[in-house]
């Protein structure tokens, strides 16, 4: 236990039965995505360490501090826990300017009229926020308002950042644009930070280890890349599957860093080093040349099969290994088998870029 | 044919006639109280001593009985709506009762409980207060009344909000009270102004109670309802101008605020 962490064993037994039981250590600079599907602990987990929620069992220790242990009947309320949380609609105060939304903790904690107003000018600078700090939160786009959120949270100082669900409130492009401006701004701060969410895209962009939540349990944790390479659960299989590939983009056209056969995509507002990620359920395999755009149609073989319960995992050999997923019924129907020619084609609107 | 083609979207019919009745019903009784208005002295009639009188003691208790009524209520109503206590729906009825229960009952209970020779009039007595005959006594009379229609509109603010607001306070490092100052009430405002206007305006009309249990006594509790009641035995011309006094101070208020308060 190294000063700073989070070292924690979360037991909550809810009336319907369900149960959550994990245990939840993370270091001080870390970025740990709790990755998983609705209804698999992801809110109880937010909920207990937030102090909504009291343990049943295990215990919450942050920085050398119990929050939680019902054993020693030690419960600390969510105003004494020092977790900063960046709630998924950001729940920005309406009835204050941003400046004051930021300056929401340090006043609280009646800290002095100089600390206030340097905490909060320090905050709304980081997150580039000075112009807009006289506006109302109502006035405020997606991103702004996911900036707000984050200042408001650093400014009260936490010990744990905790970001539930922070880019789930925004449209798809402009996800893809604030996910990296968000990776930068978690670098602000130096203690454990655990992002909840339900994106594999998120988890493997944005985390340092992503543990995945099945049914109340931690299945599986590690790097994103040790989970890409041996899933231990279909769910992550299929979470892992995701085709995540770098290249440059010039107008739609992707040429990709480790494979001759270039792409193109849908996206042309973002030039330059990209990373690219393709849905395995967006790949379509064909026993004959399929019509549409040449472009991303191509001829290769099966390199294996994996049967990952209601789906099967196809991985393509060169020129693009890539995972596609299929019905077992189009397993049959395609007579897909190791070794065997196929034709894979993506839609250019389904190969989706984020600035690198 | 003009250029411009306007459709016109015609609501039903039924609504519209339904809707001009209830209107009508408003308006008739102040056509009438306007028929009957003696134009000429209004200016001397208003500006008699029990006229005078009374609208200061309307003013002081009605205002006093809104301030207290938000002060009592304001907590009242958080606690009703955040706190789960065994008893809490006989808890609501019974501050709802006063809005049912015939003013003048109310004043009876008053008189019961609280008068000189009701269940603490002895106490009271000894610790120097009376309240009957007192101005003391209107304005209690009044919150008795008030203070319902403040709590039951607050408590629905405070139910309709989402209580993750509070929460996000809380994990900013709030306490429970500096949540309920720095985040609760500035959400529920503009219910809490509504509250506090409707809680006035109930003070500012109210007869029974105040008659029964603080009495009757011009310029100390006799307010304007009661002044009304008086002359309409003994100069209807005073009880007409009264009335209309009472109308356009109510007017007034309630049209400034409406626009910008609730909306």
């Amino acid at each position: 236990m190294t000063r700073g962490s989070l070292t924690s064993h979360l037991v909550v037994r809810r009336p319907n039965g369900f149960v959550l039981d994990i245990e939840l250590d993370i270091a001080p600079g870390t970025t740990v995505a709790l990755l998983g599907p609705n209804g698999a602990g992801k809110s109880t987990t937010v909920d207990v360490l937030g102090g909504i929620v009291p343990l049943d069992d295990g215990q919450i220790m942050l920085d050398e501090t119990i929050l939680d242990n019902r054993s020693t009947d030690t419960f600390l309320p969510p105003e004494n826990r020092n977790i900063g949380i960046v709630f998924q609609d950001y729940l920005l105060f309406d009835h204050l300017s941003v400046r004051d939304n930021v300056a929401f903790a340090p006043r609280v904690a009646r800290r002095s009229a100089a600390d206030i107003e340097s905490t909060t000018r320090h905050w709304l600078d980081l997150l580039d926020l000075t112009t807009l700090a006289d506006r109302s939160p109502a006035e405020l786009s997606g991103g702004q308002a996911q900036r707000v959120a984050l200042a408001r949270a650093l400014a009260s100082e936490p010990k744990l950042l905790l970001l539930d669900e922070p880019l789930a409130a925004l449209d798809i492009e402009t996800r893809s644009r604030l996910r990296r401006g968000l990776a930068e701004h978690l670098s602000h701060f130096a203690g454990p930070r655990l992002f909840i969410t339900h994106d594999p895209t998120d988890a493997f962009l944005l985390a340092d280890e992503v543990a995945i939540l099945e049914d109340g349990k931690i299945t599986q944790r590690g790097t994103p890349e040790e989970l890409r390479l041996a899933p231990a659960t279909s769910y992550a299989a299929a979470l892992a599957g995701l085709n995540l590939l770098s290249g440059t983009n010039a107008a739609g056209t992707l040429d990709l860093d480790d494979y001759a056969r270039p792409l193109s995509t849908a996206n042309t507002q973002v030039d330059g080093p990209v990373l690219i990620t393709i849905h395995p359920n967006a790949i379509a395999l064909h026993q004959t040349q399929p019509d549409g755009s040449p472009r991303n149609t191509w001829h290769t073989k099966i390199r294996s099969l994996e049967p990952l319960g209601d789906i099967t995992r196809v991985v393509l050999d060169l020129p693009l290994p890539l995972s596609v997923d299929v019905t077992p019924g189009a397993v049959t129907a395609l007579a897909l088998a190791p070794g065997e020619p196929i034709w894979a084609s993506v839609k250019a609107t389904e190969i989706h870029i984020n600035p690198q | 044919m003009s250029a411009e083609r306007r459709v016109r979207q015609r609501p039903p019919t039924a609504l519209v006639v339904l809707s001009a009745i209830a209107v009508l019903l408003f308006v008739l009784p102040l056509v009438g109280l306007l028929s009957r208005t003696p134009w000429s002295r209004l200016g001397e009639l208003l500006a008699s001593d029990v006229v005078v009188d009374a609208l200061w003691l309307s003013f002081v208790s009605s205002l006093a009985a809104a301030v207290i009524s938000t002060i009592l209520g304001v907590p009242l109503a958080w606690v009703l709506s955040r706190v789960e206590f065994p008893g809490r729906s006989v808890v609501r009825a019974i501050v709802t009762l006063p809005m049912v229960l015939p003013p003048v009952v109310g004043g009876a209970a008053l008189l019961f409980a609280l008068g000189r020779r009701g269940l603490m009039g002895e106490a009271l007595e000894a610790a120097g207060i009376v309240l009957p005959f007192s101005l003391a006594g209107v304005i209690l009379a009044n919150v008795f009344v008030a203070l319902p229609f403040l709590v039951i509109t607050v408590e629905g603010a405070l139910r309709s909000i989402d209580p993750r607001y509070e929460q996000a306070a809380g994990s900013l490092g709030a306490s429970k009270l500096t949540v309920f100052r720095r985040v609760t009430l500035p959400m529920i405002r503009p219910s809490l102004l509504a509250g506090m206007v409707l809680a006035w305006a109930r003070a500012l009309g109210e007869f029974g109670a105040t008659i029964t249990f603080a009495g009757n006594l011009q310029g100390r509790t006799q307010t304007l309802p009661l002044a009304v009641f008086v002359s309409l035995e003994s100069d209807r011309d005073a009880a007409v101008a009264i009335s209309l006094l009472l109308v356009a101070i109510s007017l007034i208020v309630l049209v400034a605020l409406r626009d910008r308060w609730w909306r």
